[in-house]
């Protein structure tokens, strides 16, 4: 009896790379007014395009009423799953990613083996601030987001982030000038302006940033953000289950346990 | 001088309150842990400002002794401290969960507030809406001409009598001109009638004819053709000579290297429906399986048509290929820097009907040196339909076409005869939906031998006394004629 392919595309199947989550990274340097509505927009146009979102904020610590990337680590908290599971979730992830960057130093898994944690997810977002993402990001092809405004002190946090992903990390962030339209257009490029000389003054970098309007209470992304969420995914980087002890039902070894030796 | 402490569990907390009060210029005083959490104390800049006023007011007034007194901080002591002030401000005072949970709120509030706004809102009398200064609306294309012609400076009317006497040389020549196309008009037409005569009498050639009109070779190219054969040729010679004259004037990429190998940027234009988004995934798979999936970039500018994304997306996943979106020409030449570390780029276009006035935005945004146009052909369509389509998505290079749905195309005569006629470079066909399976190379043997096969029985097909009716026409300029290496 004739079988017929599942679908027309069957084919592609054959020679198409295992579908593993994706990872991007968002630095937070203090710039809240800039950096959280577009992260929104991000996880939102990602979501919209079809893809499973988490995101991994590290900047809130992870306590018992508000289990995070600590406890999916050491198998004491998962994700929920099946169909009523939502489309885009946030995990705190603050002593998580230390515990990570931790291990990775002394030898143990990084941050790229992760991608037995997330199963479910296509996309994972690391919201952390530079120091934080250096370790966990260093040398990768990851182009962290770093947002930044108008705002007075804008300038002076994404100088740093940026002076320590390129010195420290060996990472080229996409840097996006959140430009607000109730202001005048002078005020949207004094501090790109400023920060290209800085950059190129004093680490010989030359700075392009991509100038996009500061959503205004309208959830949905604009094609800008679309685009940038796209991308961002262009520069993924992937990640692996290599991390993978036992299935969940069998005696695992915590992530404690093995990176015991890594913890502060 | 305003200076104000805070107090919290977290320092993160604390500075926050800090913020709300003095608002973005909020300068830190101090921050010490506590009992309770964290103390922080705070001043606006502008206090400081006043502060440094008085400061150098006093001093002005003591003069020197009390620069003597104090001792200046060292520069460590200074530098430690902006490190200080630089990581404090680095620091996130909002959560981006605590966000997220404070938009959700608030959009449920708003949800809940508009069923009850709703019926007072439609009970009350409607106000006549008030008269706002529109913004001139962009004209559309047709518009814009349009406007072009009216914003012209009329012509003045020209004087009757300023050119009285040059009338009849202009006359003179409408009438020539009209004699020489008459003259041209009747030679063609004797022409068509000895050479069908002839024709008649040699039935090699009217049968040879008859076998290309009926496999949907066009009645131009086929008695230009027809017209070259050798008389002393038998019956299976001159089978094999016009299929061997055919194969020479289909140009294909035999002698380059595939699509898929050569690589590049190639946008896949063509009407509706003709397969596009389908053969850019084929080539998209192609160019995966030869070199790696991370060789592979993907753009659509198809924002029209509903789904056109969403089908090339579903594509990328299965690659693991992110299928990028276009919306103008700016966005596009960022996408092909991004993506200029491809071995292939692949453009999905919206498909546009020929006489469809969106064609010329289109050809305008595609028009980027490092763009090759790919025009996608329905291999099962009409002659004139794919003249049009040919003609409609003219490029000044040597225009590259594939050609879809050979599969479903009962004669291929058609495309064939407009590829050699528009002389058009054939870079593949696709036979199928499979992906990437149903791709073949363009081997012009193999579509000529494929198109002068018998099709069988067909009410479309001309009798041999029917001949006559198809040069019954006159005879196209050569412009249609196209031109020929016969």
């Amino acid at each position: 009896m004739l079988e017929s392919p599942p679908n027309q595309a069957a084919g592609l199947m054959d020679f198409a790379v295992p579908q593993t989550p994706k990872l991007l990274a968002m630095v937070s340097h203090g710039d809240e007014q800039a950096e959280l509505p577009l992260l929104l927009r991000v996880c939102a146009a990602l979501v919209g395009f079809g893809y499973t979102v988490t995101v991994l904020d590290g900047s809130v610590l992870e306590t018992t009423d508000n289990p995070g990337l600590e406890q999916l680590l050491n198998f004491t908290f998962t994700q929920s799953t099946g169909t009523e599971a939502p489309s885009w979730s946030i995990l705190p992830a603050g002593l998580g990613l230390q515990s990570l960057a931790a291990a990775h130093r002394h030898g143990g898994p990084g941050l790229g083996d992760c991608g037995s944690f997330f199963p479910l997810e296509s996309v994972v977002i690391i919201y952390a601030n530079a120091h934080s993402l250096t370790p966990l990001i260093k040398g990768s092809q990851i182009r962290p987001l770093l947002a930044m405004s108008a705002a007075k002190t804008s300038l002076l946090t994404t100088y740093l982030a940026l002076k320590r992903l390129l010195l420290k990390a060996k990472v080229e962030p996409t840097i996006v000038n959140m430009v607000d339209p109730s202001k005048p257009a002078q005020a949207h490029s004094t501090t790109p302006t400023s920060l290209s000389d800085c950059a190129k003054y004093f680490l010989n970098y030359d700075v392009f940033p991509i100038h996009i309007t500061a959503p205004m209470g309208d959830e949905r992304p604009s094609p800008s953000i679309e685009r940038l969420a796209l991308g961002l995914l262009e520069n993924a980087m992937s990640l692996e289950t290599g991390w993978a002890y036992a299935p969940p039902q069998q005696n695992r070894q915590s992530f404690s346990s093995l990176a015991a030796s890594g913890r502060h | 001088m305003n200076v104000q402490r805070f107090t919290a569990a977290t320092s993160r907390e604390a500075l926050a309150k800090a913020r709300q009060a003095f608002g973005e210029g909020t300068l830190i005083l101090s921050n010490r842990p506590t009992a309770n959490g964290v103390e922080v104390v705070a001043t606006a800049e502008d206090s400081l400002a006043t502060l440094d006023a008085a400061v150098s007011r006093t001093a002005a007034r003591s003069g020197g002794s009390s620069q003597q007194r104090q001792q200046p901080p060292s520069y460590r002591e200074v530098a430690s401290k902006v490190e200080e002030d630089a990581e404090q401000l680095a620091m996130s005072t909002l959560s981006f969960q605590d966000y997220v949970r404070e938009r959700m709120l608030r959009r449920r509030a708003e949800a809940q507030q508009i069923p009850v706004l709703q019926p007072e809102v439609t009970s009350m009398p409607m106000p006549a809406p008030a008269p706002v200064p529109l913004e001139r609306p962009q004209p559309t294309l047709t518009q814009r001409i349009a406007i072009d012609i009216e914003s012209q400076p009329k012509r003045a009317a020209p004087a009757r009598q300023a050119a009285p006497a040059p009338q009849a040389p202009a006359v003179n020549k409408i009438v020539m001109d009209e004699l020489h196309a008459m003259k041209e008009l009747i030679e063609d037409r004797f022409n068509t009638l000895t050479w069908l005569g002839q024709a008649k009498q040699n039935p090699i050639q009217s049968n040879m004819m008859l076998k290309m009109i009926r496999a949907g070779y066009s009645p131009t190219l086929s008695r230009a053709i027809l017209e070259r054969l050798p008389d002393d040729m038998d019956a299976p010679e001159s089978v094999r000579w016009v299929m061997d004259v055919l194969e020479r004037n289909l140009h294909t990429d035999a002698a380059i290297p595939p699509l898929h190998e050569e690589g590049g940027v190639f946008a896949l234009m063509g009407a509706t429906g003709v397969g596009k988004t389908t053969t850019a995934a084929k080539l998209a798979g192609l160019c995966a399986r030869t070199h790696s999936p991370g060789s592979v970039g993907l753009i659509t500018l198809d924002t029209y048509r509903i789904g056109a994304h969403e089908q090339l997306r579903a594509y990328g996943k299965m690659l693991g290929v992110v299928a990028h979106l276009a919306h103008d020409k700016a966005a596009l030449q960022d996408l092909l820097g991004l993506l200029s570390n491809k071995k292939m780029v692949l453009i999905d276009t919206t498909g546009i009907a020929p006489r469809d006035p969106r064609k010329r935005e289109l050809l305008e945004l595609l028009d980027l040196p490092e763009i090759k146009r790919l025009l996608v052909l329905n291999a099962g369509g009409h002659g004139d339909t794919m003249d049009e389509a040919v003609a409609c998505f003219k490029t000044g290079e040597t225009q590259q076409v594939i050609l879809s749905k050979t599969d479903e195309a009962v004669k291929l005569g058609p495309s064939i005869d407009a590829c050699i006629r528009h002389q058009l470079m054939l870079r593949g066909t696709t036979t199928g939906q499979r992906v990437p399976e149903d791709w073949e190379a363009a081997v012009a043997s193999k579509l000529v031998r494929t198109s002068m096969r018998s099709t069988g029985a067909s009410a479309y097909d001309p009798k041999t006394t029917d001949l006559g009716f198809f040069f019954s026409q006159p005879a196209n300029t050569t412009g249609h004629k196209g031109r020929m290496n016969a």
